[in-house]
């Protein structure tokens, strides 16, 4: 019984070429000519059909499933431009995917339920440990999908994921299933075997200033807070330093979201603004309820780290002693943006505290799906803005 | 009931009334009074949430500027480790093309700019692009034509960015590269501007700062730097070709020149070597002859024919000296000779030859000193030719050193490259200085009084030379006239010195 990983990196300007090094890398490492099971993170210069049919023809992978990201994040620091190959070759870990694309005209609901069928249909296995989506499209109503795709596996099943991201335009995204380059897809990879699974989910923001009532909602719009247009909530606090209206995300409101505290888990979940309407309401992923309290939410490079170095410590101490052969990093894209150059510190801080000689590999995303805290929380999982999660495979 | 009790009850009614009433009364102030106090704590909690909520704002805008500043901070670093990488690629490029391939797109990303191009001047002067971040082809060509045709970039091309060019060349630049934000420099050489770097971001992008500005323009030089030494490499390396190509015509010539000389050489040792064998055999009939008529086996002869066949003796002996000496000399010389080497100790060899000589030495009242130390202990010759060598030298040294000198034979106290250096010196004559150069040459003798006294044939010294180089060893000589002279000269330990020569003999110049 054995698993062998791999991990692959190139960042040639031509895309095709710096897919066959990356691929030579892995070949490399595992000495065979065909793998069970690759991922893919690549910036969306590389997220081309010519680069995955290079993958395919070289690595010959059973199954194949990735996404576009604005961050790659491996062991030796963090690029935005850049891809990056998983391999894995495995008799202790089975893999089954699944893909959904045209999400715009279904019910998120349904995907979340079909993409986790599907999935355990390929797998054909009893013991299911994992379910993780690689989506563009679920991220205005992950609830739902999350719902969904429990209401195959179990409540209590693990379902984890990450929102597919790009360079903080929205246009260039992309996912990657077997032979095909989808847009507007959910992937679906469910894991069974025999493995031990560690998870870590944290933030690092804390609440900033006083609270503020959602006044108005309608889906997943706030068209106000405290009886003022949403957006005001911003202006009072950024001025005019920061430009709302183009490119949202990218601009500095993105280093601030909105936290709503769940007396369930007594943590802060945190949305960050997609869109600002003309009339100055904001867009959330997946909205907040009427009524329901806010707080302009703030870290630092430093809060970051340390939530990072508690994530990875909760992965860390569900693996006990089992010594640890991957680390599987989704970071949120906008607080990566927060560490900027720091990122590797980060990225060492989490090694340090997992292992430092165990292969690292992760994506900056503009969403993840995961629980707060470790796995034992997985039965309240959420779609989370400004997360990162950590999950340690031994 | 009577009045009195009505009376009371009512009084008691009545007090009761007023009792409660004053404790209504009471209660209500003092209901009033917490109010009050509460409405006062709502207040300042009010008041402290609104403080709590400027201190934030404080918070986010000192949070946001600091933001700003480690953005600009980590970009700029980026950019300077993007450009320090490019230049170290680009500096080492050895041809124009190669320095336009090692500058990526990836570059001009880091640098923080989505559109770039770069365009230099040819040999025939035309501009042409050399690299493209996000323009099309057909795009290219236009640009490349409303460029040259502006009048401002022709007569003084300057550096220009979105930041502070004057207004008609802006929206010019502008209208040309289409890109709002942008920096034009150009590219320049010790001979001027070769052509230019264009960076621009589009419309809805982030101004161009200062640091973008001195970023390009460390590129921009950075470019025409290596075009500059890319271009000098060429040149040089032509020179160096076309001086290879000369040097190997010469070599050629040389080696063909040294092949010519090698066969004449080897033609003269033939030539002498037949020639002398030929003279041999008629001089030993006629010393045969001579000895016949000497020894009167003939007939008595008259005393004047006697000594007059002495004298053909004499000579005769003279010239077959010579003859041997010319032969020994070709032998060697054209590696016919076979050379019998051993080992044999260096004290005994020089004592032999020592004690050939003493009686000839002492005869003529000259001292001889014998120095040979004693580690070093054999030596790798040929004896009889080595001996020659000392004889010769020996010989020379008596003639030349008046009586009361000395004469020493020294062998040097080390071994250095595996060769034990001996040396003959005496306290002579000495040789003019003019005359050292000579001394190796055939035939050759130093025209002073001694010599024009005692006979020679000049073929001496060449023949001990070329033994000691058949020995794979040197000689030299140092002399002071007056003073006098010594002759060194290098014999092997051993025959492993021999592949150490070969090797001095292939690196000397």
């Amino acid at each position: 019984m054995a698993t062998h990983i791999a991990i692959g990196f190139h960042q040639h300007p031509d895309p095709q070429k710096a897919a066959l090094q990356a691929c030579n890398q892995i070949r490399n490492q595992l000495h065979r000519l065909d793998t069970d099971f690759i991922m893919v993170f690549s910036s969306h210069e590389y997220a081309t059909a010519p680069v995955i049919e290079v993958i395919t023809r070289s690595l010959r992978p059973k199954r194949l499933v990735g996404s576009t990201t604005g961050g790659i994040l491996l062991a030796n620091g963090a690029t935005n431009r850049g891809i990056a190959l998983l391999a894995i070759n495995s008799d202790e870990m089975i893999f089954g995917i699944s893909a959904i694309d045209g999400l715009d005209n279904l019910d998120i609901h349904n995907v979340g339920f079909d993409l986790a069928r599907l999935a355990a249909y390929d797998l054909n296995h009893a013991h299911r440990e994992i379910f993780f989506t690689l989506s563009q499209g679920i991220e205005k109503n992950g609830s739902a999908f999350i719902r969904g795709a429990k209401e195959t596996l179990g409540l209590a099943f693990p379902v984890i994921g990450a929102i597919s991201s790009d360079d903080f335009n929205y246009k260039n995204l992309a996912q990657f299933y077997q032979d095909q380059v989808l847009h507007q897809a959910a992937l679906g990879v469910l894991i069974g075997g025999s493995f031990h699974l560690g998870i870590g989910s944290t933030h690092g923001f804390k609440p900033l200033g006083k609270p503020r009532t959602v006044t108005k909602v309608e889906g997943y719009i706030i068209r106000t807070i405290d009886n003022k247009p949403a957006v005001d909530l911003y202006k009072y606090f950024l001025g005019d330093a920061a430009n709302l209206k183009t490119n949202v995300m990218n601009s500095y409101a993105a280093l601030y979201p909105l936290g709503v505290y769940l007396e369930e888990t007594r943590h802060y979940l945190l949305r960050n603004i997609i869109d600002i309407l003309e009339d100055g309401s904001i867009v959330c992923p997946e909205g907040i309820t009427e009524g329901e309290e806010v707080h302009l939410m703030i870290s630092n490079n430093e809060s970051c780290i340390l939530s990072a170095i508690e994530a990875a410590r909760l992965a860390k101490a569900s693996l006990g002693d089992r010594p640890p052969k991957l680390i599987l990093v989704f970071e949120s894209l906008a607080r990566h943006k927060i560490l900027g150059n720091t990122a590797y510190n980060q990225i060492q801080a989490i090694r340090d505290t997992i292992g430092g000689s165990t292969p690292f590999i992760g994506m900056c995303s503009y969403g993840e799906i995961g629980p707060f805290g470790n796995i034992k929380s997985v039965k309240n999982v959420y779609l989370h803005n400004e997360n990162i999660l950590i999950i340690a495979v031994a | 009931m009577d009045s009195n009790t009505q009376l009371l009850v009512f009084g008691i009614i009545l007090f009761i009334l007023v009792c409660g009433l004053v404790y209504f009364i009471y209660s209500f102030i003092s209901k009033d009074e917490t109010l009050k106090g509460l409405t006062e704590e709502h207040k300042k909690l009010l008041r402290s949430f609104n403080d709590l909520d400027e201190q934030a704002r404080l918070i986010v805008r000192t949070d946001l500027e600091l933001t700003k500043a480690r953005e600009e901070m980590d970009k700029r670093l980026n950019a300077l480790n993007a450009l320090q990488r490019s230049s170290r690629q680009i500096s080492q490029a050895l041809n124009e093309n190669e320095i336009f391939q090692k500058l990526t797109s990836n570059l001009f990303e880091d640098l923080g700019f989505s559109r770039a191009l770069i365009a230099t001047r040819g040999e025939d002067n035309q501009l042409k692009i050399r690299l493209n971040v996000s323009y099309k082809q057909l795009r290219i060509d236009s640009i490349l034509k409303e460029f040259e045709a502006e009048e401002f970039f022709k007569s003084s091309f300057n550096f220009y960015s979105s930041n502070n060019t004057p207004t008609k060349i802006r929206e010019r630049i502008i209208q040309i590269f289409e890109a709002e934000f942008f920096i034009l420099s150009p590219v320049l050489t010790q001979t001027g501007s070769v052509g230019f770097v264009f960076v621009g971001n589009r419309y809805n992008a982030s101004m161009v700062t200062q640091g973008d500005e001195e970023l390009i323009t460390i590129l921009a030089g950075q470019i025409g730097q290596s075009i500059e030494n890319a271009r000098l490499f060429e040149k040089v390396f032509r020179s160096t070709q076309e001086l290879e190509l000369k040097v190997a015509e010469r070599t050629k010539q040389l080696a063909a020149a040294l092949d010519q000389v090698n066969q004449v050489s080897k033609k003269k040792s033939e030539f002498i070597s037949a020639v002398s064998h030929e003279l041999r055999t008629p001089l030993t009939s006629i010393k045969g002859y001579a000895a016949i008529l000497i020894a009167g086996k003939i007939g008595e002869l008259p005393v004047a024919v006697k000594e007059r066949l002495a004298k053909i003796n004499t000579h005769s002996d003279n010239l077959v000296g010579l003859i041997n000496n010319l032969l020994d000399i070709a032998r060697i010389e054209s590696g016919r000779h076979e050379m019998k080497f051993g080992l044999y100790k260096v004290k005994s060899v020089v004592e032999n030859v020592a004690d050939l000589l003493t009686p000839q030495v002492t005869a003529k009242g000259v001292k001889l000193q014998i120095s040979v130390p004693e580690n070093i202990d054999e030596i790798y010759i040929d004896t009889s030719q080595a001996e020659r060598v000392f004889i010769n030298l020996l010989s020379n040294a008596t003639k030349f050193t008046p009586a009361q000198g000395t004469i020493t034979i020294a062998a040097a106290p080390t071994v250095e490259n595996g060769f034990v250096t001996f040396s003959v010196s005496d306290t002579g004559i000495g040789i003019p200085e003019d005359d050292l150069k000579k001394l190796f040459s055939e035939f050759f003798r130093v025209d002073n009084e001694i010599n024009q006294n005692v006979k020679g044939t000049g073929l001496g010294l060449v023949l001990a030379k070329n033994i000691v180089q058949a020995h794979h060893g040197r000689m030299w000589v140092e002399s002071k006239v007056g003073v006098g002279t010594t002759f060194f000269f290098t014999l092997p330990v051993s025959v492993v010195a021999f592949d150490n020569t070969t090797i001095e003999k292939i690196n000397a110049p």
